[in-house]
């Protein structure tokens, strides 16, 4: 068989039909319901994380708000001592 | 292509209408079908990769650009693309076997089979890029502009994997020819 006649032989035997299911898979598989997809936020972000960043975070605001307080209080005692040594001294001028 | 979409289907079709997909399914499945099953030889592979082509068309047909080309010719390219990636997919056990086929069995297997069946699985045995130009060009006679469209290569590339192709498909005929008369 030469090939121009392999080629006529081909083309004069149309291949078999296609099965009328292929059409009904195809609607299934077009109108199914896509999956939920998964956020970065949730895939990436657990309330867990938030541990290390805010532990440290927290005892250092801590520190910070113990030594203001203490300097405030420090500060008051100054100013009371130095607010009754202005009075004494004051009154010892007359 | 030779295969008219109304533009109003078209519209449709890419805004998601499963009527106007069915109606381009209608229309070219049978022009798809016929090149998958030429390429891959056998009705459930065809049938499977005519199902994916289609499904991918209907995920992707928002891609489609109406100035580029026909519908038809898109769904065409989407098709012959998917196939060809579905044979490499597989190329490793394939090719051996198509290489074992030819060197073996193949021909006694060819001869028990019945005849188109033993025409296109000679088809088979060549190359998938050599394979698609001789369906396309020899076998749906279709013009080196539109096969070069499709197979998004150059006029130059075509003819080169085209002769290629007709000259081992030749001398598959050839050696099928000899151990044909040869058990005669």
């Amino acid at each position: 068989m030469n090939y121009k006649k392999y080629i006529e032989s081909i083309k004069r035997d149309p291949p078999e039909k296609i099965s009328d299911q292929v059409w009904e898979r195809i609607h299934q598989t077009i109108t199914q319901p896509e999956p939920q997809k998964i956020s970065f936020w949730t895939t990436w972000f657990k309330p867990i994380y938030l541990v290390p960043i805010l532990a440290p975070t927290l005892v250092i605001v801590g520190i910070f708000w113990i030594n203001y307080n203490y300097r405030q209080v420090e500060y008051q005692r100054m100013m009371m001592f130095s607010q009754s040594t202005a009075y004494i001294y004051s009154i010892s001028k007359y | 292509m030779g295969i008219e979409i109304d533009d109003t289907v078209v519209m449709r079709f890419i805004k998601g209408d499963i009527d106007a997909f069915k109606t381009v399914y209608e229309k070219t499945k049978s022009m798809i079908f016929k090149t998958i099953f030429r390429m891959v030889g056998n009705t459930h592979d065809a049938e499977d990769l005519t199902h994916d082509v289609y499904v991918r068309i209907y995920e992707k047909r928002k891609l489609y650009k109406k100035e580029k080309a026909a519908l038809s010719t898109w769904i065409y390219q989407v098709a012959i693309n998917h196939t060809l990636n579905g044979i490499k997919y597989k190329k490793n056990t394939e090719q051996i076997y198509f290489e074992e086929r030819i060197e073996d069995d193949f021909l006694d297997k060819a001869i028990k089979k019945e005849e188109m069946q033993k025409m296109i699985t000679l088809l088979q045995s060549l190359k998938a890029v050599f394979r698609i130009c001789i369906i396309l060009k020899d076998i749906e006679e279709r013009s080196y502009t539109e096969i070069s469209k499709i197979l998004n290569i150059s006029t130059g590339t075509l003819k080169s994997r085209l002769n290629r192709g007709r000259s081992q498909l030749g001398e598959l005929l050839k050696k099928y020819e000899a151990r044909g008369q040869n058990e005669l």
